[in-house]
């Protein structure tokens, strides 16, 4: 029987006033387990969940109203509820980004990661959790490999950098003008930051401002008066302040087009009301993207998203069924079973690659069979002997009896 | 050369489920196959110019073979490129296509005299690498405006997704335009010295220089207009793919009329 147990206070179920109060880590988990028991607790700014096996949930939920000061009613209205199968489903579908605000965003994978690896730090993950863990990252990289789900960017900023790499050869080498310091601004400076992007100017009407966005962002502020010198210079431009009136015209567009000699450039206007006149999207080798335009592109990459979402829950039904049969295995009897069915595959396998006739395999398959008989017997009258739940853990792992014979060769 | 189409039409199936599909191994199928299309296109070129005992640039089905064989050589190192590996989509199945149109014509010739005057080949090669050169700047110009729509309709998600940057492909463009001006001049000069040396009067070879001057015309208005006035990308684009349809439908009309090595005693 599977006996993993889950608290989840997630965006789904709960307030940003309350999820903000919870922050619980795998370290805090530690004087829960002392008796026995295995936790593993994760909090991002939409969730906040307890995993464990072996504890009471009653003890967990008390710990978290400790550490928060929330109410116990109040927690309690606020929690979702897993256990067995479903905790782990629940466990991976997280892992997959399934359940996030924003469908199939990564970074949540990163932040389950990080969580397990202070839980082994700490050392409140046991054999139960560390498998569903394992599981979980193997269906969230099966969920962006063999699904659309996380193939096509789904925020704003990050649409506007995939579109300047389809017209910049190598972002790094682009100088990035950031017009105004607004937070739609800095993120899609931050992201092409993330690229790689050395060479970044910030403008803003209060130069104060340019320079405390230019600090944070490794960046360098210039004054609002050199707009079109250094839109001259600039490949990729993301403008987005707070001005009533174009801040980009027409006009002064024609003159800068003509200074860079044609050289392409990208206009990223994120702005409301805009700040880029919409007549400077027709000037030559001009690329202007308006919120609207880009809002157009991330939405058929939400419809896409939705329509891989019955392939990633089968992903996620097949590996929670991994789970529930490594469970079934973890007795002495199927794991004895599960070692000789390997051996006897491996000899089956041999004398057919070595034997010329059909007699030939026969004796050879029993020769073989009878070695590697001879080999087990040791390991398992040990196992026998000691039928508990590390060795048989120990034997599962060491002939990787979990896996399938390519997971077992591929190095 | 049956062989050499198919194994073009091959690749360029290959490249275009790549493109589609963006699966890495097909992508490396695809390049070991235009490798191979390269290789048998070689061999057969070869075993037709040792039957030959000349260099197998007697009628225009030929030259177009080896311009083909050219051009091929050129694609094989840009297919190489992670981001330009879906040139070999646009490639290929013209390649097939022109091929399986000359084949029937660019076996051996009747009457084959080899020309005597170094002239003749240093003049059809250098023609031949420019012309060359004019497919692939013409390939980079076709993707440089599928891409660039795609851009500008928001839909490289849908299509785009593998095709090369646009500074790439008009970088792959200026560079074929540039070597290609330099080529076609060379070419068109080599040309005039095997003329002036062989006694041809400029009437009879006058569709020859036609349409090198066509090629060469194209190259140097695409340069001009890049480096004086500033026509990076689109425009430079156009100006190729037109120029280069002008030419195709020269070459077609004037098929019969394209001269040759010419005979001792014969007109050209």
């Amino acid at each position: 029987m599977n006996p993993v147990g889950c608290l989840s206070i997630n965006h789904r179920v709960a307030d940003v006033a309350l999820r903000e109060r919870i922050d619980i880590t795998c370290a805090d988990l530690s004087g829960l387990i002392a008796q026995g028991g295995e936790a593993y607790a994760l909090t991002t700014c939409n969730r906040a969940e307890v995993y464990w096996v072996g504890l009471q949930e009653n003890a967990v939920i008390d710990l978290i109203a400790r550490r928060s000061g929330l109410e116990l009613e109040t927690l309690i209205r606020a929690v979702q509820r897993f256990s067995g199968p479903e905790a782990v489903r629940h466990l991976c579908l997280v892992a997959s980004g399934l359940d996030s605000l924003v469908l199939g965003e990564p970074q949540i994978l990163g932040q389950i990661k990080e969580a397990y690896r202070e839980a082994v730090a700490s050392g409140t993950t046991g054999l139960y959790l560390n498998k569903a863990l394992h599981r979980a990252f193997r269906a969230a990289k099966r969920v962006r490999s063999e699904t659309e789900i996380g193939r096509y960017p789904v925020s704003v900023a990050s649409e506007a950098v995939e579109l300047a790499g389809h017209i910049f050869d190598d972002i790094k080498k682009s100088r990035v003008l950031v017009i105004g310091a607004g937070d739609m601004a800095t993120i899609a400076a931050k992201r092409l930051k993330d690229k790689g992007v050395s060479e970044l100017y910030i403008l803003n009407r209060t130069y104060a401002n340019a320079c405390a966005l230019a600090c944070e962002l490794n960046g360098t502020a210039r004054d609002f008066a050199n707009l079109k010198e250094e839109l001259v210079l600039s490949q990729i431009v993301i403008t987005s302040t707070g001005s009533r009136e174009p801040i980009i015209t027409k006009e002064m567009m024609s003159e800068v087009m003509k200074l860079r000699k044609g050289s392409p450039m990208i206009i990223i206007d994120i702005a409301v009301p805009r700040d880029v006149q919409p007549e400077v999207g027709k000037l030559y080798n001009c690329y202007l993207y308006d919120i609207d335009a880009l809002k157009t592109i991330v939405d058929k990459h939400f419809a896409t998203r939705q329509l891989s979402l019955d392939q990633a829950r089968a992903i996620i039904d097949h590996e929670v069924q991994a789970f529930e049969g490594w469970l079934e295995s973890l007795t002495v009897q199927a794991s004895i079973k599960d070692l000789y069915a390997l051996m006897e595959g491996y000899a089956r396998d041999q004398a057919r690659s070595m034997a010329s006739s059909e007699e030939e395999r026969a004796r050879m398959e029993q020769m073989l069979l009878g070695a590697l008989k001879r080999f087990l017997h040791r390991p398992v009258s040990f196992l026998r002997e000691h039928p508990s739940l590390e060795h048989i853990d120990y034997t599962r792992r060491f002939f990787q009896l979990d896996e399938d014979y390519t997971d077992r060769h591929k190095g | 050369m049956t062989a050499v189409v198919v194994l073009y039409s091959l690749t360029g199936l290959v490249f275009i489920l790549d493109v589609f599909m963006r699966a890495p191994r097909l992508a490396l199928a695809g390049r070991g196959l235009l490798a191979a299309s390269a290789l048998a296109h070689l061999g057969v070129i070869m075993l037709l110019g040792l039957k030959m005992r000349a260099l197998p640039l007697t009628s225009l089905p030929q030259a177009l073979n080896m311009m083909i064989l050219c051009a091929t050589l050129i694609f094989i190192p840009l297919t190489l490129g992670r981001k330009t590996t879906t040139l070999g989509a646009f490639y290929s199945p013209a390649a097939a296509f022109i091929l399986a149109l000359i084949s029937p014509q660019a076996g051996l010739s009747r009457d084959v005299i080899p020309p005597t005057q170094l002239w003749y080949p240093l003049h059809t090669m250098a023609v031949i690498i420019g012309e060359a050169m004019f497919i692939v700047a013409t390939v980079a110009s076709l993707a440089y405006l599928i891409h660039e729509h795609l851009i500008r309709k928001g839909l490289i998600h849908a299509m785009g997704e593998d095709l090369p940057p646009l500074t790439i492909l008009d970088k792959v463009l200026m560079h074929s335009m540039s070597t290609g001006f330099v080529a076609i001049t060379l070419g068109m000069l080599f040309g005039g010295f095997w003329a002036a040396a062989s006694g041809i009067a400029l009437g009879d070879i006058a569709v020859k220089i036609f349409a090198g001057a066509m090629t060469w015309a194209v190259f140097a208005l695409g340069i001009h207009q890049r480096y004086a006035v500033g026509w990076m990308g689109r425009r430079t684009a156009l100006i190729t793919v037109c120029g280069f349809g002008i030419t195709v439908l020269a070459v077609a009309l004037f098929w019969g009329m394209y001269p040759y090595p010419p005979v001792p005693g014969m007109a050209p």
